[in-house]
């Protein structure tokens, strides 16, 4: 049995065949990316998750957040109530942790950008 | 207790709050809009008639003429833009250009003098509007057509007339008139009373009146839908009129003072609850009644699209009169040409309210009126603005170069903006190709800063149109 | 009036790398003006990741991507102007911008690059019949208001255009708790990027609805309803309407180069792309002022702003070493399927390495081929499984390739 999918490693979006039932084979990829999301999607499907965090004394009210790996789809409402909790303050880098490995994922919410 | 009370803020409202305001009377305007102008001036072609068209004997004929005349000093006096650019009324077959002649005679009897229009043929229409259709034979030329900026008209005339001592009163709804000696408006915002009531409440001028004495006439509201094309495109020079027709002027190409031109409108009778509604049979009409008249329209130019309804009144003339109520007068069924007439218009309301008040000239009414526009200054000028205020050398409209001095000017006048569309009205930020897809969120930021209002209650243009709806975070405003 | 060799009208993406590029390649004096508080441009919205694959091989969001060039910038000293709007472009290269601390200035380059970016197009250009209430916004602003400014502009959201933004900004407004009903798209697919229908829609179970466009909107002062409509080719199809309750109408349905100042310098436009006509070396039709990045053309990947504005970077030095020579130019044409391709004119003296030939098709295609003819003879074929508008197409060819070419390159999609 074959299952199709659009690659969302990165933005080319190769179109994917995943054969289930030979160890997630993966055709359609340009890049060894694809054998990973291929499999991935079809077992534990992980997304990037990026907001804002609430910033005092910046020159906006928001500084952009960005989990520093992928965390588990079904998590990403769960996470988000996290990161609206947040209140951070001036100055700020690029990198430094927000939220320290966000829902026991072992994943770090990290500034985007220095404010 | 207020000598005159004027319901309605748009052309008419305004135009008579400012030649009321040369005599020592206390007035007020009352309008129920969150901002002045929000009716039928904002939503027009903009044009100031020659008054060619209207049948002679009637007011719109002898409105027309006087108002037209009345306009430049008007314009100059209050800092209003104003484009001397002339009109052409187009015809296309034999039978047109008969109508065309019979259109050149009812000018002549309504006043235009006779350097005021001339039959061109084909070559001279050709060599004025390069664009104008391949089928034009003749055309009317009207030289004293011109254009100015209606939103600016209402706003500059109730500027001059607030610093002249009239009052303005927003959100100010009126829900009952009733006269004993005096006369006693219910509001939502409480009873003003007064000796003489002016009603210029446009599109609901009959149900104003009705409160009191029941009108002899109807409104029935007349919508007009236009396109907007991009200022980089140069269609047109002059206003070009098709032969008008009962339904009124026809589809009109119109160069507009800020460069862009417009295209409309159509002519249709809605419900209220449709006035300023587009529709799918509106944007077609037009491109069809245009591409009559004008060739290469490019469609693809089209920054906006929107609609305005008139105040056209069962009476089919202007209804400028004192009613059976002694003191109560309705300027009334005020539709095109009503922004050219305005100035005339109010001269003559101002000798009904004579009838009733005795007048006397007050000795300090200053007629003038000036704002600050980058756009008009040179090099040197701008710099000593800047040194002066350095908000004026940061623009926030990068369509149209409209700096943050100017949109904070337009927030602290008399009548000043209190919305993202109220300071579009007053320095046009907004009005570009954009959109104010780029300046708004900065014309918000202004509003909320110089009011001292947070930004989620920074309405958009009437009341209840808030753009920004939450606060990201969980946190309260 | 104050001289440079090289002034770059836009601190965005395309005017960030353009200028870096300019001095490694020994331009020393160079002014880059933003006319925003900070340098960035609209990278700075776009807080989402999927912006660096190609320059970094690695996978930013799009302020982490801005900053890394920003930061490099500044580390070369390059003079720039923040809040400095540029309100005059002349073919002579003369400038006048505006800002809060020097006023009106005007100065003098030996060479301009053009990186202005590109706006959206509005809900004033697509006609949209009904009202004009407060909640009806390009994406793009509705974006700026939520991941700079912290607001939502509403709770219950339509949208209409599956461009980029719009459905990047479907999962944001998602994430911040408003509910998306859906995506109306005219076309029989998306315009957008696949990539982003399945992480921006899907996840996130938001219908999209293709061959449907937006037919009405309904609300006085603020939005209550959009009509939802089938569409046959852009006709309505009656009776297929549906009525959606929402506050906010968010519109992706275009962006288009800002080519303002461009055209009030009498620079060439071309029709399709909206942006300069340019040659290989991103000169535009005045001498010595060249374009790059969306102010171009709009491109669909950041790192693809970035390759080009560095090679505009590139030849903007060369030309100030008046090393660009202004020999004989032949036209690249867009034939059979190909709406566009940029440089629209090649001088082959030009040519030093390889040179890449931006393109769109114009429409969806499954198993078809690129062919790329010079003088009408085939040089280059290349073999595609899929095609789709949205998704911009880079040809590459090799100097050697241009060799016999004198009159035109073409390029058509064969399938």
């Amino acid at each position: 049995m074959k299952k199709e999918l659009i690659c969302i490693a990165c933005p080319i979006g190769c179109h994917l065949e995943i054969y289930p039932d030979e160890d997630y084979r993966v055709e359609g990829n340009q890049c060894k990316r694809g054998l990973y999301y291929g499999k991935k999607e079809l077992t534990n499907p992980t997304r990037i998750i990026t907001s804002t965090v609430a910033i005092e004394g910046g020159i906006y009210r928001r500084i952009p957040v960005v989990t520093k790996g992928e965390v588990p789809k079904d998590l990403i409402f769960d996470a988000m109530k996290i990161i609206n909790k947040v209140r951070v303050i001036s100055p700020i880098k690029r990198g430094d942790v927000i939220v320290k490995n966000i829902l026991d994922t072992g994943v770090d919410v990290v500034a985007s950008r220095s404010m | 207790m207020y000598d005159v009370i004027i319901i309605g803020s748009g052309v008419i409202g305004a135009t008579i709050a400012r030649e009321l305001s040369k005599y020592n009377l206390k007035t007020i305007i009352l309008e129920k809009e969150f901002d002045v102008a929000l009716g039928a001036t904002m939503a027009n072609s903009a044009i100031v008639h020659s008054g060619h068209d209207p049948i002679p004997g009637t007011l719109k004929a002898k409105f027309n003429v006087l108002g037209n005349r009345m306009y430049k000093k008007m314009s100059e006096e209050l800092d209003i833009p104003f484009l001397e650019c002339g009109g052409m009324v187009v015809a296309v077959d034999g039978t047109q250009i008969e109508e065309l002649k019979q259109l050149h005679d009812r000018a002549l009897k309504n006043g235009l003098k006779d350097n005021e229009i001339r039959i061109l043929n084909q070559g001279e229409v050709r060599d004025m509007e390069p664009n104008i259709s391949d089928t034009v034979k003749k055309a009317l030329y009207l030289l004293t057509t011109a254009v100015t900026f209606p939103w600016e008209v209402a706003i500059a005339n109730i500027e001059n007339a607030m610093d002249n001592g009239v009052e303005l009163s927003l959100e100010t709804e009126v829900l009952d008139i009733n006269k004993d000696k005096n006369f006693k408006v219910s509001t939502t915002k409480g009873v003003f009373e007064s000796r003489v009531v002016i009603n210029a409440a446009g599109i609901y001028a009959d149900k104003v009146s009705n409160l009191l004495v029941k009108s002899n006439y109807e409104i029935k509201p007349r919508r007009g839908e236009y396109f907007v094309l991009d200022s980089d495109v140069n269609l047109v020079n002059s206003v070009i009129y098709p032969l008008p027709t009962e339904k009124g002027k026809g589809v009109i190409a119109t160069p507009q003072y800020h460069g862009n031109v417009l295209l409309g409108p159509t002519s249709d009778y809605v419900d209220l609850d449709d006035k300023t509604k587009t529709s799918e049979e509106g944007i077609s009409y037009i491109r069809d009644e245009i591409s009559k008249t004008i060739k290469n329209v490019p469609f693809n130019k089209v920054i906006r699209s929107f609609a305005g309804s008139r105040a056209t009144s069962t009476r089919n003339d202007f209804i400028i009169e004192e009613t059976d109520v002694k003191g109560f007068i309705n300027v009334a069924g005020i539709d095109s040409p009503g922004l050219t007439a305005a100035p005339a218009i109010s001269k003559y309301v101002t000798d009904l309210v004579g009838k009733r008040i005795k007048l006397t000239k007050k000795n300090d009414f200053n007629p003038v009126r000036r704002v600050t526009r980058i756009n008009k200054l040179d090099t040197e000028d701008l710099n000593e603005l800047v040194k002066r205020d350095d908000r004026f050398g940061h623009i926030v409209c990068r369509c149209e170069n409209i700096t943050e001095g100017e949109v904070i000017e337009s927030i602290h006048r008399k009548c000043g903006a209190r919305s993202v569309v109220g300071v579009k009205m007053r320095v046009r930020p907004g009005s570009g190709r954009c959109q104010g897809g780029f300046c708004q969120p900065e014309v918000i930021k202004i509003l909320a800063k110089e009011l001292k209002i947070d930004p989620m209650d920074i309405n958009y243009n009437k009341s209840g149109s808030q753009i920004l709806n939450e606060s990201t975070k969980g946190e309260a405003k | 009036m104050k001289q440079y060799d090289l002034i770059i009208i836009g601190g965005g993406s395309a005017g960030l790398a353009a200028a870096i590029e300019a001095r490694k390649n020994g331009v020393e004096s160079i002014l880059l003006l933003e006319r925003d508080a900070e340098l960035g441009g609209i990278l700075l919205q776009c807080i989402h990741n999927g912006f660096g694959l190609k320059v970094f091989k690695e996978e930013l969001t799009g302020p982490e991507y801005a900053e890394r060039f920003i930061e490099e910038l500044r580390g070369m000293n390059i003079e720039y102007k923040l809040n400095s709007m540029v309100t005059t472009l002349k073919p002579d290269k003369t400038i006048q911008y505006a800002n809060a601390n020097e006023g009106f200035v005007i100065v003098k380059g030996k060479a301009v690059i053009l990186t202005m970016g590109c706006y959206e197009r509005s809900a004033g250009a697509i006609n949209i019949p009904g009202n004009r209430p407060s909640g009806v916004l390009t994406a793009g602003t509705a974006q700026k208001y939520l991941n700079i400014d912290g607001y939502l502009v509403g709770k219950r959201v339509f949208i209409l255009g599956s461009g980029d933004i719009g459905l990047i900004m479907a999962r944001r407004m998602s994430l911040e708790g408003a509910k998306v009903l859906g995506v109306a798209e005219i076309l029989p697919y998306s315009s957008g990027l696949q990539r982003n229908i399945v992480q921006c829609l899907d996840d996130y179970n938001i219908p999209l609805y293709l061959n449907h466009t937006v037919t009405e909107i309904i609300g006085e002062s603020k939005l209550s309803k959009v009509v939802i409509s089938k569409v046959d080719g852009f006709t309505k199809i009656k009776g297929t309407e549906k009525e959606f309750e929402v506050d906010t109408l968010l519109l992706s349905v275009g962006l288009i180069p800002e080519n303002g100042l461009s055209e009030s310098c009498g620079i060439e436009l071309d029709p399709r792309t909206k942006g300069p006509i340019v040659d290989e070396s991103y000169q535009t039709s005045v001498e010595g002022i060249f374009a790059c990045g969306n102010v171009l053309h709009v491109h669909d990947l950041v790192d693809y702003v970035t390759s080009e504005a560095k090679k505009a970077g590139y030849k903007a030095a060369e030309y100030v070493r008046k090393k660009l020579v202004n020999g004989e130019s032949f036209r690249t044409i867009a034939g059979e399927g190909i709406s566009y391709v940029i440089p629209q004119m090649i001088n082959k003296d030009n040519l030093v390495d390889n040179v890449e030939l931006f393109m769109r098709v114009r429409k969806v295609y499954r198993d078809a081929n690129i062919i790329i003819k010079g003088d009408n003879k085939v040089i280059k074929i290349i073999k595609k499984k899929h095609l789709a508008p949205a998704e911009m197409e880079i040809v590459k060819l090799k100097v050697d390739d241009f060799k016999n070419i004198s009159k035109n390159l073409s390029i058509e999609v064969e399938v």
